[in-house]
C-alpha cells in the first residue's frame, strides 16, 4: 500500500493520551544535547514493560515502546488507516494496530505478513534518560 | 478536496434491555423484562454468537460500544474521523436469532421505534435505516408505511444471512411495494448471528477469520442473483444497497450470471438488458475496501469497468472491528477528485435523498 496522505493521516488519527515534548533545550551539557535532532523523551523508569509511551516531537507522534529491556520508537500512525500504534498491544516485540490488528515488529517497524512499514527512530538512552533522533 | 463526508453505515449499539424498552404492550414488555432468568439481562432474547473478533484481545474496536445510545453520542469520534454526516444502521441486528419467532416482529417494531426516537434525526448530520426481516414481509412492509416518511428515516435494513428465501422470492413483495412507494432504498447487511438458513448452516467454519471470509459475500452473491434472476430488477422501482460485502463479488457475479443468461435465456425472467449491467445499477458500500496488498483486486479498474462511478458510497462501518477510516478512501491510488467525491458525498445524496 502506497503511504497514508497527511490529510488522511489528521482525519483518521485518535489523539487520545498524547504527551507532548518540547525540542532538546539548549544548552544541556552531555553528548546527546550536543546533537540537534535528539530529543528527550521520557526518564528510564517511566513506562513500564511492555508498555508504550506516546509522545509528540515538533508535531511527530511517536509510539515510545518498552520491551525486553530496551526501548523502541515507532511512527504512532498506522500506515494501514492511521490507528494509534501506541495503544497497541505488546507481544512478543510485535505491536497489534488496535484498529485492526496489523503486526509490526517493534524494532524494524515492518508489518509481519505484508509489505508495508512503519517509520522508525534511533533511541538513546544515556543517564536514564531516553531520546529520540527526530 | 472540496467534499463532504457521509459515511453510509455507522451502527447503533442498543442492547436487547434497550429495544425491550420500546415494546409497546406495558404487560408483554414487563413479561419479557422478567423472563430471561438464564441469560445476560441485557441481551434479553437475542442471542450472543459467540465469536471473538479480535484475535485474542488484539484489537479493541468494541462492536456494541455501551456508550452509544443516542445519534449524538458517536460527536467524538465522527469529529476526529472527519466524517460530516452519519447515517445509521440498525445495531442489534442480531435480532434474526430470536428464538421465539412469535416475538421476532415485537422486537421489530420496539426496534425501528428506537431508532427513530433516537437516530433518525433528519438534521443534517444525522439519519437512519429502518430494520426489517425476510422471513416477515408482510410486518417488515408495515414497519416501512409507519415510518417510512417521517424526518431523518432514508433506508430499510435487511438481515441477508438467515432468510429462508433468497430476495428474488415472491414473497418479498410487499416489501418491494412499500419500498418503492415510500422511495426507500433497502440496503443488504450480513449478521454473523447463529441463524438456521444460508449461509452460515452450512459453513462449518473452524474460526472468526474462516468465518468472516466469505460470512458477507457469499449472501449477496445469492440475494444479487435472484433480484435479476427473477426480474424484481425489473418490476420495481427500488434501489438496492449491497453493504460489508466488498466490491470484489461483482464481476464475479456478474460473469457467471451473463454466461448462464446467453445459454438458457429462457430461464430468466425478462429483462431488458444483460444480467451484470444490473449488478452496476445497485449501490455498494466501500466497507471493507480491497487492501492494496491483494494484488488481484484494482479498485480503481473495477470502478471503471462495472460502471460503478455514481453506485459506491464510504461506509465506515464504526464501530465495528473492521471499520474503515475515511483514509482507506484517501488512500487507494488512481482516484480522481470527482470520483472521489461521488464516493464521500454525492452517490449517498443520491440514494438517500439527504
Ligand atoms: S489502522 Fe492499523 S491496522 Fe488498520
Amino acid at each position: 500500500m502506497a503511504g497514508i496522505g497527511s490529510a488522511a493521516v489528521e482525519r483518521s488519527l485518535t489523539k487520545e493520551n498524547v504527551i507532548y515534548v518540547d525540542s532538546f533545550p539548549q544548552g544541556m551539557t552531555d553528548t546527546s544535547a550536543e546533537e540537534p535532532s535528539l530529543h528527550r523523551v521520557a526518564s528510564v523508569g517511566e513506562i513500564e514493560a511492555g508498555e508504550a509511551s506516546v509522545v509528540d516531537v515538533d508535531g511527530e507522534q511517536i509510539a515510545l515502546f518498552h520491551v525486553n529491556d530496551a526501548y523502541f520508537a515507532l511512527s504512532n500512525v498506522c500506515p494501514h488507516q492511521g490507528g494509534p500504534l501506541g495503544q497497541g498491544r505488546v507481544e512478543d516485540e510485535c505491536v497489534y494496530c488496535p484498529w485492526h490488528g496489523w503486526q509490526f515488529d517493534v524494532e524494524s517497524g515492518e508489518h509481519v505478513q505484508g509489505d508495508d512499514t512503519v517509520p522508525t527512530y534511533e533511541v538513546v538512552v544515556e543517564d536514564d534518560e531516553i531520546h529520540v533522533r527526530v | 478536496m472540496d467534499h463532504a463526508v457521509i459515511d453510509g453505515e455507522w451502527h447503533s449499539a442498543e442492547s436487547g434491555a434497550d429495544i425491550r424498552e420500546y415494546i409497546s404492550d406495558d404487560e408483554m414488555r414487563e413479561n419479557e423484562k422478567a423472563g430471561y432468568l438464564a441469560g445476560p439481562d441485557e441481551w434479553g432474547p437475542i442471542q450472543w454468537d459467540g465469536w471473538d473478533r479480535s484475535a485474542g484481545g488484539r484489537t479493541e474496536i468494541n462492536i456494541h460500544s455501551p456508550d452509544i445510545t443516542d445519534a449524538e453520542d458517536v460527536d467524538p469520534v465522527r469529529e476526529q474521523l472527519g466524517i460530516d454526516t452519519v447515517v445509521f444502521s440498525p445495531g442489534q441486528f442480531r435480532m434474526t436469532t430470536i428464538p421465539a419467532q412469535d416475538k421476532q416482529v415485537m422486537y421489530m417494531r420496539a426496534f425501528n421505534d428506537l431508532t427513530v426516537d433516537r437516530f433518525a434525526r433528519g438534521d443534517g448530520t444525522y439519519y437512519a435505516k429502518l430494520y426489517i426481516f425476510g422471513d416477515h414481509p408482510e410486518e417488515s412492509a408495515e414497519e416501512i408505511e409507519r415510518h417510512g416518511d417521517k424526518d431523518g428515516v432514508v433506508g430499510a435494513m435487511i438481515t441477508d444471512v438467515g432468510p429462508t428465501f433468497p430476495m428474488g422470492h415472491k414473497s418479498y413483495e410487499p416489501i418491494y411495494e412499500a419500498a418503492e412507494k415510500h422511495d426507500l432504498p433497502i440496503i443488504l447487511h450480513s449478521t454473523t448471528g447463529i441463524v438456521p438458513g444460508f449461509p452460515i448452516a452450512g459453513m462449518q467454519p473452524k474460526n472468526f477469520a474462516e468465518f468472516h471470509t466469505l460470512g458477507h459475500t457469499i449472501p449477496k452473491m445469492w440475494h444479487a442473483n435472484s433480484l435479476i434472476l427473477r426480474g424484481v430488477v425489473e418490476k420495481y422501482d427500488v434501489d438496492f444497497g449491497f453493504w460489508e460485502g466488498g466490491l470484489s463479488w461483482i464481476p464475479a457475479l456478474g460473469e457467471r450470471l451473463d454466461r448462464e443468461y446467453l445459454e438458457r435465456s429462457s430461464e430468466f425472467a425478462d429483462l431488458s438488458q444483460l444480467p451484470s449491467e444490473y449488478l452496476s445499477e445497485f449501490y455498494y458500500g466501500t466497507q471493507p475496501l480491497p487492501e492494496e496488498a491483494t494484488k488481484m483486486v484494482d479498485v480503481v479498474d473495477l470502478i471503471e469497468r462495472a460502471d460503478l462511478e455514481d453506485q459506491v458510497l464510504y461506509c465506515s462501518d464504526r464501530p465495528h472491528q473492521d471499520f474503515d477510516a475515511p483514509a482507506a478512501v484517501d488512500n487507494i491510488e488512481g482516484l480522481t477528485d470527482t470520483q472521489k467525491s461521488k464516493i464521500f458525498e454525492e452517490n449517498a445524496r443520491e440514494l438517500f435523498g439527504i
